[in-house]
């Protein structure tokens, strides 16, 4: 019995000392988070609102394990919607660790045929799991929260079970939009892909669905990941560089940095800022 | 008094045995520094044990008083001998010119992370450096697919490297403490040649399986970081803390909590022993408890501080089994003597089984002097007991350990007394807590998440106070490299 008040003592405390440390953090805004995590040279964000979470790629290795336990809530052990851009290592090493750990909805991707080990693990995981793989065509919409959807862009099903000798043209691109604003994804995809994208919806006069006040620049800010073309029809205020500090590809490249100041763009870079949050709500975006 | 201190009154028995301890293990650690060729030195080591025999018998029968000392001569010189017995294991290290192609068979659990696997191999190999066949442990590094296992035999076609010095880091030195003598990474072919077989090999398989399920019940239900710390304090898992984390604890003087350092295995055992034991009598509660520590020990890797811990407790339940208690240093001291016979490298090369006795040493004999110091300034008694054993067995361990920190990372932690006081009694709650989320996670999915929730504070409140502790200004000093 005595052992008993003792455990429950400690316990106490050690909830009173956890409560206190939320308390001395800012109050949570209402509306949609997007995060752009810090794991190295690779790609990892998260979409979440309340307890409902899109996670698009996962980074090179399981960095993005300890980022998603400090930012999703206590006791969520369920991602409801996992995107793979492109399967390359530095994109999809770290969500074959999630998918070990977490409850996955829905796996999204291109299907796009690779035979690297990681992709193989990652295909092997979703079918030992049961975990329905959806491959969007273009224009195809999915909405993970009452008042947020996800329209894909490029390249729809073009690739589902075919070779590509450059897997960064493969990349799912897409735009996650809430009430009021919208932010752009665009994987790794490089310039002659962005120009074929760009050159369908001029065409199909459907321009305006590029537009969003976030874009997260396409390859690691390489000097083969941003065109004019895009920014002019994005429209874009902040510009996310998902890069690893002193990598060995010399990313951001300087062309594309001069290219997103053109523009006006206020640049966060993950390996100056660490992870980069923005708050999406009715009254706009907000960067932190 | 001092008219009677001579070598009969020294002479009792447990003391004898304390001395003889001592000064085996310090031949032991003397030889480690003078790397002879075992074949060259044999002779001389066996003449000159017999020659001290000699002595020492003409001496007992003269019933002189340099018998003594001979002896001890003796004991010093087999200490050197349990070093140069593993020679063949240790020195020199095992290298291949060139490619070549050995069979052998896995001995440990495979190491696997994102990227990569490790596994110790052992083989029969030709090294090139001593021109003759010997059995060599070697690390092999793989990719992280195809998975191997525990037991597994393999030919290999690889070079075998030397280990390197990194960063000033002896990773020969580290490894040798291990008895692994060479490395292999990117072999050029592996090839599975059979399963794991044999009674002994598919017992320790199936224990590391357990933990691995054990590990991935915990990791299911449990986020990140808080899941790493968990593993960490249960079952010594490391691979998966972060750099930062690990460098906060390294700050802040706590990296032996998810070290399984002795204090851990104690706290294991103990729950183990009031869960199970109770309802058995003395002698069912010593072979279950005997059956329990091994299990735990091969489970676990056999790590030094496992090790240690685990021989420690032994012998405790045994003595309460027969209803006596041993002096402490001796039974510190079996431990030492019977880990430095099956592996004399670690000695000089193992740095947990370093820290690890004196650590144990600084609790027997300064935690007793920091006790009296505190009551004296606490002559009120204001103090409870409690916090009074706590301070004074942090402040013995750490003042034991901190000159060999000094001396191998360079860092002396002065916050490192507030935070053991803040973060290590808590530990032992953790560790329940880990275990029965782990085995709620096992049994049922829904249970796990509701137990991994009660647990959660727990280990956020540890990674709290040890963010938070590793950022006061001076709480650690690095000396310059």
């Amino acid at each position: 019995m005595k052992k008993l008040t003792q455990f429950v003592l400690v316990f106490l405390l050690v909830c009173g000392v956890l409560i206190f440390t939320e308390i001395s953090k800012k109050p949570e805004i209402a509306g949609s988070q997007i995060y752009f995590f810090d794991v190295g040279q690779g790609d990892a964000a998260l979409i979440q609102e309340g307890d409902q979470q899109v996670l698009i790629d996962g980074g090179p290795d399981d960095k993005v394990l300890s980022e998603l336990g400090r930012v999703m809530p206590a006791g969520d052990r369920k991602i409801e919607h996992m995107i793979l851009t492109h399967p390359h290592a530095d994109h999809i090493v770290g969500l074959n660790q999630v998918l070990e750990r977490y409850e996955v909805g829905e796996v999204i991707s291109t299907g796009v045929v690779s035979t690297s080990s990681q992709y193989l693990e990652f295909l092997n995981n979703i079918k030992t799991k049961n975990i329905p793989f959806k491959v969007p065509k273009v224009g195809d919409e999915i909405a993970p929260f009452t008042d947020g959807k996800i329209d894909f862009l490029w390249p729809g099903d073009t690739y589902l079970s075919k070779e590509i000798d450059n897997l960064n043209n493969s990349s799912l691109v897409f735009r996650f939009c809430t009430v009021m604003s919208c932010a752009i994804f665009t994987g790794d995809a490089e310039q002659d892909e962005q120009e074929d994208m760009v050159a369908y919806y001029a065409k199909e006069n459907m321009l305006s669905e590029f537009e969003s006040k976030i874009i997260k620049v396409a390859h690691h800010g390489s000097s083969n990941g941003t065109t004019d073309s895009l920014l002019q029809n994005v429209k874009a205020i902040h510009a996310v560089i998902s890069v690893g500090a002193d990598n060995q590809f010399g990313h951001p490249h300087e062309a594309a940095l001069t290219l997103l100041k053109k523009y006006g763009l206020i640049i966060h870079r993950t390996d100056q800022n660490g992870t980069v949050r923005f708050i999406l709500n009715k009254d706009g975006v907000f960067p932190e | 008094m001092f008219k009677r201190l001579s070598w009969k009154n020294i002479y009792f028995p447990f003391r004898i045995f304390t001395l003889i301890s001592c000064l085996f293990l310090s031949g032991t650690l003397l030889a480690s520094f003078v790397n002879i060729d075992l074949v060259a030195s044999w002779p001389i080591l066996v003449f000159g044990a017999i020659a001290l025999i000699l002595v020492a018998f003409i001496n007992f029968l003269l019933k002189n008083k340099f018998l003594a000392l001979f002896s001890l001569g003796l004991v010093i010189l087999l200490g050197a001998m349990a070093y140069y017995a593993h020679f063949d294991q240790g020195f020199p290290p095992c290298t291949s010119n060139g490619e070549i192609t050995f069979a052998g068979r896995i001995v440990t659990k495979p190491e696997i992370d994102y990227k990569q696997q490790k596994l110790v191999f052992e083989t029969e190999i030709f090294n090139a450096t001593t021109q003759r066949n010997q059995s060599a442990k070697l690390l092999v590094t793989l990719p992280r697919f195809p998975q191997y296992h525990f037991g597994e035999k393999l030919e290999i076609t690889a070079v075998v490297e030397q280990p390197v010095i990194l960063d000033g880091f002896d990773y020969a030195g580290y490894l040798k403490g291990k008895l692994i003598t060479g490395t292999v990474r990117n072999p050029a072919n592996v090839t599975f040649v059979a399963a794991n077989s044999g009674f002994g090999w598919k017992i320790a398989e199936d224990l590391y399986d357990t933990s691995t399920y054990f590990e991935q019940a915990l990791n299911r239900v449990i986020p990140e970081p808080q899941a790493s710390l968990a593993a960490g304090i249960l079952l010594g898992i490391k691979r998966n803390i972060s750099d930062e984390f690990m460098s906060s604890l390294q700050k802040t003087g706590l990296t032996h909590i998810i070290a399984l350092s002795g204090f851990n295995v104690t706290i294991i055992i103990a729950i183990f022993m009031n869960l199970v034991c109770v309802y058995l009598g003395k002698k069912r509660s010593f072979w279950l408890g005997l059956l329990f520590i091994l299990a735990f020990v091969v489970m676990t890797g056999a790590c030094s501080s496992v090790v240690r811990a685990a021989i420690f407790s032994m012998m405790l339940i045994f003595g309460k089994t027969i209803g006596r208690r041993g002096d402490q240093t001796n039974l510190m001291l079996v431990a030492a003597v019977a880990m430095v016979l099956a592996n004399p490298f670690i000695i000089r090369s193992d740095l947990g089984f370093q820290l690890s006795f004196l650590a144990f040493a600084g609790l027997i004999y300064f935690s007793p002097i920091f006790e009296k110091i505190i009551d004296k300034f606490d002559g009120h008694r204001v103090v409870s007991d409690f916090w009074k054993h706590s301070l004074a067995e942090t402040l013995g361990a750490q003042l034991a350990v901190a000159p060999l920190i000094l001396l191998q990372f360079g860092t002396v932690s002065f916050i490192s007394p507030a935070a053991n006081l803040l973060v290590v009694f808590i530990v032992p709650y953790a560790m329940i807590m880990t275990f029965w989320v782990g085995v709620s996670s096992m049994i049922y999915y829904p249970l796990g998440k509701i137990a991994a929730l009660l647990l959660w504070p727990f280990l956020e409140y540890i990674i709290v106070i040890v963010n938070w502790l590793a950022r006061v200004p001076m709480a650690f000093y690095q000396a310059v490299k």
